[in-house]
């Protein structure tokens, strides 16, 4: 009897040692992978989901940056696998892997009147980066766009309102240029920082980035009066990432300045030197043709070759509910968005109000498309950068842009 | 040439030497002083190259941010594997391409060195497709053959040279003593080139110690993932804007230590090895 009960707890033993799956068997599970700084927000609503559904689900970390998420992305799909079932992407990857035929679409997933959640201009950038062929691939849960920053404290003890136009913002910078200050900056290095402000400021003139058309010539000619006719933008800011440009207006230099929203808890968080009015947000001084701001965001998708495809769908269907989404937001700002359901949750609290306030306003605009957008940026980078430091006239820059992004295709 | 050129001389090479010292050391130093300082202190006006606010809190906050021992001892296992497996079997193929004429030798060789120049990148797919098909994926024992598949070539390039300059007669005079094959090639032969052995293990332990390629594509959960696959996943809260340089820092800190443990252990190897191939 004695060696019959040994007999059976050692091979019960040996099989969890040789199948430690084996306790799991039948069970349901899909892996979805988001950043790490998201995963926290994340775990009351998966456990939500685990019971609603009996799906269990493991989170996974993601790259942070975007090109590190398509460099491993890339590679899953190409060999026609995925070791995620829900992945949390970024523009610069997912409409390459939607074109490619690596995500599946989302139509059948969502509620019928799904989009109605949407403001326009969040409806036209979904279209825009997110949607090919009437099929949805994609779907934005941040939704981020440049800010307008500005020291409102400073513009109350001179009397003074915020820009409303280019001109009056040169005007302003000119006024604080000569007290000392910084007129107004950002962030211009290369990769990508300073493609971010001229797409910002081309949108502003009418023109498309890609296209190096009279919207981007008259963008790039304003930043590059900004710095030198007017001198209200400093040379520096070509060699200067997003942490220096905060740390120079968190220092008292900085009068007006573009910048993504996690500025607004950047200052917030810095109780030693924020207080009211020091880093107050306006609208974005309107250029020749609008005051827009170009948003870009990370979204939910599902790659084709998904292990759980019927789970992945079934947890897209719940993280993006006007029920979840909104609860999403207010636990982590990263998941917010002017989805309607999102903002009547959130009401005025912090940055909500301003989101609310900007997409009322019809501020936020698409991300310039370019189906392959990290090379097509970094062709904008290369030929702005050397026009703004003096190695080729404006003319020169926008031809070679051209002939560069020719050569690029589609 | 007089008493006060040749001063100057060594003035000169002082200079020099102590500007390249400089400019070696100071990343490092950098990196270290970001590893300890407040995340605001971090970049201000006029910077604060010698700082007299320190903390750990960052340290704290890095491994809060990662799964970081888990990381670690993946990092640990994986470069000291690859380095291990690369070593042994460079040194067996070292050993046969220099001591053993065979048909196509040279060839061989001439290939090694072309797969030194292939970039990784360009054989990163089709090698996601064949582990998928033999379950290697997510383990760190795939990412080990991976990497010591990269690292054995050039491994093996370095020791030819040095087997090459044992002289041939100790191992001939140990077989007339009656030595087998293995006594020659692991009594005999291996000792005469420790030196060279142990600075290949040491810089192949650094090559798959800062190795992101392969942990970033295979590695997909905690279990395989390393510290270089940690340091792109440390970020800023709730954005993927910006870098946290406080935390990547404190990170880069705890990355520095093993290798700087492993050269000190290895010190007198690693000078013995690079120095003999400098004299015959």
């Amino acid at each position: 009897m004695r060696r019959g009960l040994r007999f059976v707890v050692l091979s019960l033993a040996l099989v969890v040692v040789l199948f430690p799956g084996f306790g799991a068997f039948g069970e349901e599970k899909i892996s979805v992978a988001i950043q790490s700084f998201a995963h926290e927000a994340l775990k009351p609503f998966i456990e939500q989901f685990e019971t609603q559904t009996g799906i269990k689900v493991t989170l996974e970390s993601m790259p942070s940056s975007g090109t590190d998420a398509l460099t491993k992305l890339t590679t899953y799909y190409r060999a026609g696998q995925s070791p995620y079932d829900v992945v949390s992407d970024s523009d610069e990857a997912s409409p390459a892997f939607a074109r490619a035929g690596w995500l599946e679409p989302l139509n059948d997933v969502l509620p019928a009147d799904f989009f109605e959640d949407f403001p326009p201009s969040m409806l036209e950038s979904e279209k825009v980066w997110n949607w090919l062929d009437d099929k949805v691939y994609r779907v934005r849960h941040s939704f981020e766009f440049g800010y307008f920053f500005y020291r409102k404290d400073w513009f109350d003890a001179m009397g003074l309102l915020p820009p409303a136009t280019w001109e009056e913002m040169v005007d302003i910078g000119k006024k604080f240029t000569a007290q000392g200050k910084i007129g107004v900056e950002d962030a211009l290095s290369k990769p990508a920082l300073l493609y971010v402000y001229v797409a910002y400021l081309t949108l502003q003139a009418g023109g498309n980035p890609f296209a190096f058309d009279e919207g981007f010539k008259t963008a790039v000619k304003f930043i590059h009066d900004m710095i030198y006719e007017h001198q209200i933008f400093p040379k520096e800011a070509l060699n200067k990432n997003y942490d220096q440009i905060n740390e120079d207006y968190m220092n008292d230099r900085v009068a007006m300045m573009r910048q993504w929203p996690y500025f607004y808890s950047v200052t917030r968080g810095n109780t030693e030197w924020y207080s009211e009015g020091k880093a107050e947000i306006a609208l974005p001084p309107r250029g020749p043709v609008s005051n827009a701001s170009w948003a870009g965001g990370w979204g939910w998708e599902i790659p084709k070759f998904a292990p759980n495809k019927e789970g992945a769908k079934k947890f897209i269907q719940f993280i993006l509910s006007k029920e979840i989404a909104p609860k999403l937001a207010r636990a982590n700002s990263w998941f917010m968005n002017p989805r309607y359901s999102v903002m009547a949750e959130l009401g005025d609290e912090g940055l909500a109000k301003y989101m609310k306030w900007y997409s009322d306003n019809n501020v936020p605009a698409p991300r310039p498309y370019h189906p392959r957008v990290a090379e097509a940026q970094n062709i904008v980078d290369d030929v702005v950068s050397a026009y703004l430091i003096g190695q080729m006239t404006l003319d020169e820059a926008i031809e070679q842009g051209k002939k560069m992004m020719a050569e690029l295709g589609e | 040439m007089n008493l006060e050129g040749s001063r100057t001389n060594l003035v000169t090479t002082y200079v020099l030497f102590c500007v390249y010292v400089f400019i070696t050391i100071f990343p490092f130093y950098w990196i270290f002083i970001s590893s300890v300082t407040p995340k605001h202190k971090l970049f201000s006006i006029p910077p604060l190259y010698f700082p007299s606010y320190f903390t750990a809190e960052n340290f704290v906050r890095m491994a809060g941010n990662i799964p970081f021992s888990a990381y670690l001892r993946n990092s640990l296992v994986f470069a000291l594997s690859s380095s291990a497996v690369s070593v042994f079997l460079s040194f067996l193929a070292a050993y046969a391409f220099a001591r053993i004429r065979f048909r196509g030798s040279n060839v061989l060789l001439l290939l090694f060195l072309l797969s030194i120049a292939l970039p990784p990148i360009t054989t990163v797919i089709p090698l996601y497709e064949l582990y998928g098909r033999v379950g290697l994926l997510n383990k760190i024992e795939g990412m080990v053959i991976a990497m010591s598949s990269l690292i054995t070539p050039f491994t093996i390039w370095i020791l030819i040279s040095f087997i090459k300059q044992v002289p041939a007669e100790i191992e001939e005079a140990a077989a007339i003593d009656g030595a087998g094959f293995l006594h020659i090639l692991f009594r005999i032969a291996f000792p005469l080139i420790v030196p060279a052995v142990g600075t290949m293990f040491v810089i192949n332990f650094i090559t798959g110690w800062n190795e992101l390629l392969y942990p970033l594509v295979f590695a997909v959960d905690a279990r395989s993932k390393t510290l270089t696959v940690g340091l792109t996943e440390v970020a800023l809260e709730s954005t993927a804007y910006g870098k946290p340089w406080d935390l990547m820092s404190a990170l880069s800190v705890v990355m520095i230590i093993p290798v700087i443990v492993l050269v000190i252990i290895f010190q007198r190897t690693i000078v013995e090895g690079l120095t003999r191939g400098a004299i015959k």
